[in-house]
């Protein structure tokens, strides 16, 4: 099955990507985690090196689902399902 | 007692008259500097019930220990006062070099008392104090007043703290200005040095800021430097603060027309990403700071050209889509404007987004206005009204020149409603119902509504609660949030660094290798939470309430119509249990009054400790309440 989704990138994944808005149809449905290592493929190691530390969210970084941060999800294997919005940023701090 | 200089300048204004007085140890064990020494100098010297724009406020400056060593980013100061603004506890901290220099010119701090007859500036020469003649400088910006006396002096060295006109004419959000582009922002503290004719301090020093064990330091600020060059703060270096306006927009947590929503159509537009590329033309860094996240703009076209300002996030938001301003030239002029009159970017643009909203729901006309079109979006007027606030001028300026609080009881009607402040301050640049821990922490905040009180927004962007909602566990995570950075705003060291800290035992260990004073992390927390403590009597004494301490009427009455939290709301049940657990965290009774056990285990003794009058008076047993300040029941 074909899923469809669309991913927004912020800095610092904007200037790694090049994109800051791609959309993207899969093959079958897939964790976060399994779209990490396909970012990875198609972008570089570099991608996952700042997303992802010990098997881990990186401290700093954060992805979105739908709205909503993966850490109140199930992290990195959260699911990825038809039509989802994912942004990948760096979390907020104070400012 | 080494990185402490061991003495500190009480000047009386009305006198002329100087003293130089020891600062004992105690004191700096107890209340470490900044923040600390801040709050036990007004709860040692401001009596009960004076106006704070009178000559019996106090106002004082204090650095901290670290102050003037090669510890990074710590060349901050503390200036604390009874604030015109909530009619509590006033504070705020400041960059640049002005704190380093105070220290080298051997003092920890200096208190001003009294009122001088003339508009003067006191300059600090190492041990040569004097109180020099401003009139001159009278209605001079404060990027002027830094530079004439600069000229006077022939020396471009000088570090100087000035006000401009908006804190001469006693806008009641007046902040003071450092090193041209630092600022005590908030609370007021630029009016109360124009309440007493002070147009500026003025520093120089040529001592060297002893430390107890160099060699140890350098090794351990060695590997502090190479943290602060790391990624945690990668983000500040490249885009500065700015680079949050797309982050909160993502999570729905970027407060747009006067909290009325939490994302901004345009967010875009005035992204950290957009104004790097168009309008930032240098970035630099304060004082011993390898972060470097100072970004200055300069406006090079248009209506506004030649417009020049540093921009970081809560400025940008509070006059951007704070005010549904998507036009960064239009948002750099505004920051312009405050920064050299002299007014708070944040209680600035809140103030001109309540009016707004309060004429697009006709509770302003146009005879109110100056004739302004006083719409959100409209980014002229936006500019217009902070100019005309800055200067108290015209029938707008001096309403708004009172802070939204005040400028709602004036209007009257319903328009208390859209007064988006606590205990009188305005928020800042986080959705009060899509970070509701967060908004906890801005309520409990003792100078008012801040996000720089307790950094609760951190446990609702990790995931560790249910940002939506409130519970009983809120409280605890508040307190330690308080108590720690009552730590780093004592010391004083760059919140931006706090990262850079494992463990509280790590910012112990520098205490030591700085001062040889004793103190374990353990110490720190119990200076801090005693720090803390010590604000809340302040407060007490100045008639503050429970009732202080509940965010603003939108945030419990309507819910978020827009982005990715839409339809959050703070339900009131869950509120007053938040704060139960909060007021229980800190061992306060259920009004939230610190019990006198609790006083005497923090070592907060003395006849004036808690008198029964105050705590008649919190508990709504004698007068003196303001008449709005709550949105508690939907009054």
């Amino acid at each position: 099955m074909k899923v469809v989704i669309t991913l927004e990138f912020l800095e610092p994944f904007s200037d790694i990507t090049g994109q800051s808005r791609i959309r993207l149809g899969l093959e079958g449905s897939m964790s976060l985690k399994e779209l990490c290592t396909y970012l990875s493929e198609k972008y570089g190691g570099e991608f996952s090196d700042r997303l992802i530390k010990r098997g881990r969210l990186a401290e700093g970084m954060m992805v979105l689902v739908n709205g909503k941060g993966v850490n109140n999800l199930d992290g990195l294997r959260t699911p990825i399902n038809p039509g989802a919005r994912i942004v990948f940023m760096r979390t907020l701090s104070g400012g | 007692m080494k990185g402490y200089a061991g003495r500190y300048v009480e000047v009386d204004l009305s006198r002329s008259e100087v003293k130089i007085k020891k600062l004992p140890e105690e004191l700096a064990l107890d209340y470490i500097g900044g923040m600390g020494f801040g709050a036990k100098t007004l709860y040692d010297l401001v009596p009960e019930g004076i106006d704070a724009l009178s000559p019996e406020n106090v106002i004082c400056f204090w650095n901290g220990p670290l102050a003037g060593s090669l510890v990074p980013v710590s060349s901050k100061y503390c200036v604390a006062a009874k604030s015109p603004l909530t009619g509590m506890f006033g504070f705020g901290i400041s960059s640049g070099y002005f704190g380093a220099e105070l220290k080298r010119a051997g003092f920890d701090g200096i208190i001003f008392l009294g009122k001088s007859p003339r508009l003067v500036y006191c300059l600090v020469d190492d041990d040569f104090i004097k109180l020099i003649d401003a009139e001159h400088m009278r209605g001079r910006t404060t990027w002027e007043a830094e530079e004439l006396i600069k000229e006077e002096l022939q020396d471009q060295s000088v570090r100087v703290a000035s006000i401009g006109i908006g804190g001469e004419r006693m806008v009641r959000f007046a902040c003071i200005t450092n090193d041209r582009n630092r600022q005590v922002g908030r609370t007021g503290m630029g009016a109360v040095m124009g309440s007493k004719n002070l147009k500026a301090v003025a520093v120089r020093g040529t001592k060297a800021a002893g430390v107890a064990d160099l060699k140890a330091l350098r090794r351990f600020c060695k590997i502090l430097y190479e943290r602060c060059q790391g990624s945690a703060t990668e983000k500040y270096r490249k885009y500065g603060t700015p680079a949050n306006v797309l982050v909160h927009n993502k999570l729905g947590c970027l407060p747009t027309r006067n909290f009325q929503q939490s994302t901004f159509e345009h967010a875009n537009k005035v992204s950290g990403e957009t104004m790097l590329r168009t309008h930032v033309k240098k970035i630099t860094a304060c004082d011993i700071c390898p972060i470097a996240c100072d970004h200055v703009n300069k406006v090079d076209e248009g209506r506004y050209k030649g417009a020049v300002a540093s921009v970081d996030y809560e400025s940008l938001w509070s006059l951007g889509p704070n005010c549904g301003v998507s036009d960064l030239n239009a948002i750099t002029k505004a920051v312009e404007i405050c920064d050299t009159n002299g007014i708070d970017t944040i209680s600035a643009g809140m103030t001109v987004s309540f009016a707004m909203e309060c004429y697009e729901r006709g509770l302003l006309k146009k005879e109110d206005t100056e004739g302004l079109e006083l719409k959100f979006d409209n980014a002229d007027a936006m500019v217009e009204a902070v100019r005309l606030m800055s200067r108290r001028e015209g029938r707008l300026g001096k309403l708004l020149a009172e802070g939204s609080r005040r400028a709602a009881e004036i209007i009257g009607r319903d328009a208390w409603k859209y007064a988006m402040q606590i205990k009188g301050m305005e928020l800042a640049g986080y959705s009060m119902r899509s970070l509701q821990t967060s908004t906890l922490g801005f309520a409990t905040s003792i100078r008012g509504a801040c996000y720089l009180r307790a950094g609760a927004y951190q446990y609702d962007i990790k995931g560790k609660v249910d940002r939506l909602r409130l519970d009983s566990s809120r409280g605890r995570l508040v307190k330690g949030g308080e108590d720690s950075y009552a730590v780093i705003d004592s010391l004083i060291i760059c919140k931006f660094s706090r990262g850079m800290y494992k463990s509280e035992e790590e910012l112990a260990r520098l205490y030591r290798l700085v001062t040889g004073l004793q103190m374990n992390g353990k110490d720190l927390i119990k200076a801090g939470e005693r720090i803390y403590n010590v604000g809340k009597l302040i407060n007490i004494r100045h008639g503050w309430k429970r009732e202080h301490d509940y965010p603003p009427w939108r945030a419990t009455h309507e819910k978020l119509p827009d982005g990715p939290a839409a339809g959050a709301v703070i339900k009131m049940a869950e509120y007053d249990a938040a704060l139960d657990s909060y007021y229980r965290a800190r061992d306060w009774d259920k009004q939230g009054i610190p019990s006198r056990e609790k006083l005497s285990e923090l070592g907060i003794a003395g006849e004036r400790m808690l008198k029964s009058s105050w705590v008649a008076r919190a508990l709504g047993r004698e007068l003196l309440s303001p008449k709005i300040c709550v949105s508690k029941r939907g009054a």
